[in-house]
């Protein structure tokens, strides 16, 4: 997988490659946005993940002229705003997600795995992790053959979670999925529901299975927080 | 009517002032006139005496008593003017006394001879209304007289009635006349500083650039506005650099705590798979480090989103919703906090209310409220949401019965990093700016923010926002029109 960095603050750009070769990418870095216009219409990359604000071209313009010539390719856009405007602005001008600086590694990581994966995103009816056994048609959550009841919102969590099984996901990207607007000031709320999760699926149980990645979010995973 | 106000006090002062001035002249008028009065009538006593003396007593021993009592009866007619005569002589012998005055005015003096008396003396007598007149006269062959008259003072005190009566029904009249034409006078003069006072209170954060209209009338009033313009000049300036520099600073701020944070991050989750894996002390520290960087974080956003909203750089999302699905879908989205804290949420929601503002921004007020009266309250404790409206706006009030806010925290808790209690607020993970940016985002709505607590009491914040959606020019004096609570 190939991925291009258009960023021109080189800390920035410099541990994006980084994290991103660790988990066996491979990075190309443009600095300016004639460079990463340059760059992605040479090369067949995967994603691109793009700064707003940049010398020369602006990212919006960037933005367009990937646009023109491949309308399919994944763009992940870095702004430093975070209002709602400007969010909905930029999925009009073709971008696919967005992340405000200063973002979380470990979710710039999970939202690119996740636009990697669009299209095949794990769409089956029965996931199973462990002993935790979740029937998506019936609504249906077992573990180790018992039955657990979840309340609504338990459930949406819980399937956001496990469908992306082993991934880091931010209380953001778990508010923005498992409720209808996004309200980033009250994170606690996502706490809340967590511990409620936590009593009913990890009680008891072993091993636990929900886990919480400090800085950054939670994960669903057999193994234990990465 | 304001009684603190210049204009009630300078009716006030006026009307003292010319009531004391009137009260002052009336008195001395009275007085003079009489003094006046009663001079005149001594003068007439005076002249009468000596009349009798010039031309009846210095013939006596010539013309004898009976020709005396004649005269005086006859030019005098003591009785029928309301006079009393009466002529002793120092042998103790009574020459001539007249009978009682016709009108019963006063009694008749009982006097003696006074041989003490040397010259001629008055004696005023206000009970007995009566005038004493006494003129002694030694005639040359060694004998001697005193001519006593007594006069009435009704003729005085009746003038003096008439004049007292003139100045009481006058007095009263000319005050009011005075008071009202003082208070009309008074209010004139203040109408153009309440003018500016008006303009000017209509001036805060988001319309800094606006000005009072300067009248060149080279007077005082004039004075004032400019100074108060000048005023507005300096804190437009000061606000202006201030906004620039939150937005600044935390636009700065935010590609190092990205690299910090991601470092961090990098650190932490692959330092793992190092061949010398960090001890768990130190990822303990990286985690911590990462936690705070992330509470930094935020910190920088929420203070960028107040930059923006003080300087209008966002423009709010202006659209038609309903107000009251907006508050119950907000506590619905916390009714898992409060069961949490074992907080009830009570909801007392009008019928539906069209309200046209930045539905986003709107829920972010009434979240952050709740929030905190299910943060800062005890377990079992009560949260009242209610929404209501009237002809002009919207009332959204949240109420608890917490712990309340003392007096001096209320002046400051919507104050930017304002904490009421330092060290619990932070463990809670405020920032300390979450009612900063609900007024701000009230005011971006010309709507406004109020509290109402008192220790052990519980607190209500209470949100007003307007209901119509006021034409720019006019949009001011939609906050001034808001109900006063």
């Amino acid at each position: 997988m190939r991925i291009l960095v258009i960023e021109d603050d080189q800390r920035v750009a410099s541990f994006i490659r980084r994290g991103l070769a660790a988990e066996k990418f491979l990075v190309d870095v443009a600095a300016d946005g004639s460079g990463g216009v340059e760059l992605a219409l040479s090369k067949d990359y995967n994603l691109i993940i793009l700064d707003l604000m940049l010398p020369g071209l602006t990212g919006q313009e960037v933005l367009d002229s990937v646009r023109k010539s491949n309308r399919t390719i994944p763009v992940l856009v870095l702004t430093a705003r975070g209002a709602v405007r400007d969010k909905v602005e930029l999925f009009e001008r073709g971008c696919d997600d967005y992340l405000t600086k200063p973002f979380a590694f470990a979710e710039l990581q999970a939202r690119v795995k996740a636009l990697l994966r669009r299209g095949n995103v794990e769409s089956r009816n029965l996931l199973q992790v462990a002993d935790l056994c979740v029937d998506f048609n019936k609504r249906v959550v077992t573990r180790s053959g018992k039955k657990i009841e979840l309340t609504l919102k338990e459930f949406a969590l819980l399937e956001y979670l496990l469908r992306n099984a082993d991934q880091v996901l931010s209380r953001s990207m778990i508010i923005d999925h498992v409720w209808d607007q996004s309200f980033d000031t009250f994170t606690n709320v996502v706490d809340v529901y967590i511990r409620y999760l936590r009593n009913k699926i990890d009680q008891g149980f072993e091993p636990k299975l929900i886990h919480t990645v400090r800085g950054v979010g939670y994960v669903l995973s057999e193994e234990g927080a990465p | 009517m304001n009684l603190g106000s210049i204009h009630f006090r300078l009716t006030l002062y006026h009307g003292s002032l010319v009531a004391v001035t009137l009260v002052i002249f009336a008195l001395a008028s009275y007085l003079s006139f009489r003094r006046h009065l009663i001079s005149t009538l001594e003068a007439q006593c005076a002249s009468q005496t000596n009349q009798i003396a010039q031309s009846l007593l210095v013939g006596l021993p010539a013309s004898g008593i009976a020709y005396v009592q004649d005269e005086i009866q006859e030019h005098y007619a003591p009785e029928a003017n309301n006079l009393f005569i009466r002529i002793l002589s120092s042998k103790g012998t009574t020459l001539y006394e007249s009978g009682n005055p016709r009108d019963h005015s006063f009694t008749p003096p009982q006097l003696g001879f006074l041989p003490t008396l040397d010259k001629p003396k008055a004696d005023l007598d206000p009970r007995e209304h009566k005038l004493i007149f006494i003129r002694p006269y030694p005639l040359s062959n060694g004998d001697s007289y005193q001519i006593q008259i007594a006069a009435s003072l009704l003729p005085v005190e009746g003038s003096l009635d008439g004049l007292w009566k003139v100045g009481m029904l006058l007095l009263p009249l000319a005050l009011s006349a005075s008071v009202l034409g003082g208070f009309f006078l008074s209010k004139r003069s203040l109408e153009r500083i309440r003018e500016v006072v008006a303009t000017a209170r209509r001036i805060n954060s988001s319309n800094l650039q606006e000005r009072l209209i300067e009248n060149q009338t080279g007077d005082e009033i004039q004075d004032l506005t400019r100074t108060l313009n000048q005023m507005f000049e300096r804190l437009e300036a000061s606000f202006t650099l201030m906004t620039r520099f939150t937005a600044d600073a935390s636009h700065e701020l935010r590609t190092p705590l990205t690299v910090i944070r991601g470092n961090l991050e990098l650190l932490l989750h692959q330092g793992k798979a190092l061949p010398h894996k960090p001890s768990s002390e130190v990822s303990e520290i990286l985690s911590q480090t990462l936690e705070e960087t992330e509470r930094l974080s935020q910190i920088v956003g929420q203070l960028m989103e107040l930059a923006q909203l003080d300087s209008g750089e966002v423009k709010l999302e202006r659209e038609v919703f309903n107000l009251t699905e907006l508050v119950a879908g907000a506590v619905d989205q916390l009714q898992l906090l409060a069961d949490d804290k074992q907080i009830q949420l009570h909801t007392e929601l009008a019928s539906p209310i069209a309200f046209k503002g930045d539905r986003y921004r709107v829920k972010q007020v009434l979240l952050n409220l709740i929030d905190n009266s299910i943060k800062y309250c005890p377990a079992g404790s009560q949260v009242c949401i209610r929404l209501f409206s009237n002809s002009r706006a919207a009332v959204l009030e949240v109420s608890d019965n917490g712990p309340g806010l003392e007096t001096d925290s209320l002046r400051h808790v919507f104050d930017r990093f304002y904490r009421v209690e330092k060290a619990r607020s932070r463990e809670l993970g405020g920032s300390g700016l979450g009612l900063a940016i609900c007024k701000s985002i009230c005011e971006a709505h010309d709507g406004r923010i109020e509290v109402e607590s008192r220790p052990g009491e519980g607190s209500t914040f209470r949100v007003l926002l307007p209901l119509k959606d006021p034409a720019p020019a006019s949009r001011l004096c939609g906050i001034s029109t808001l109900p006063a609570h």
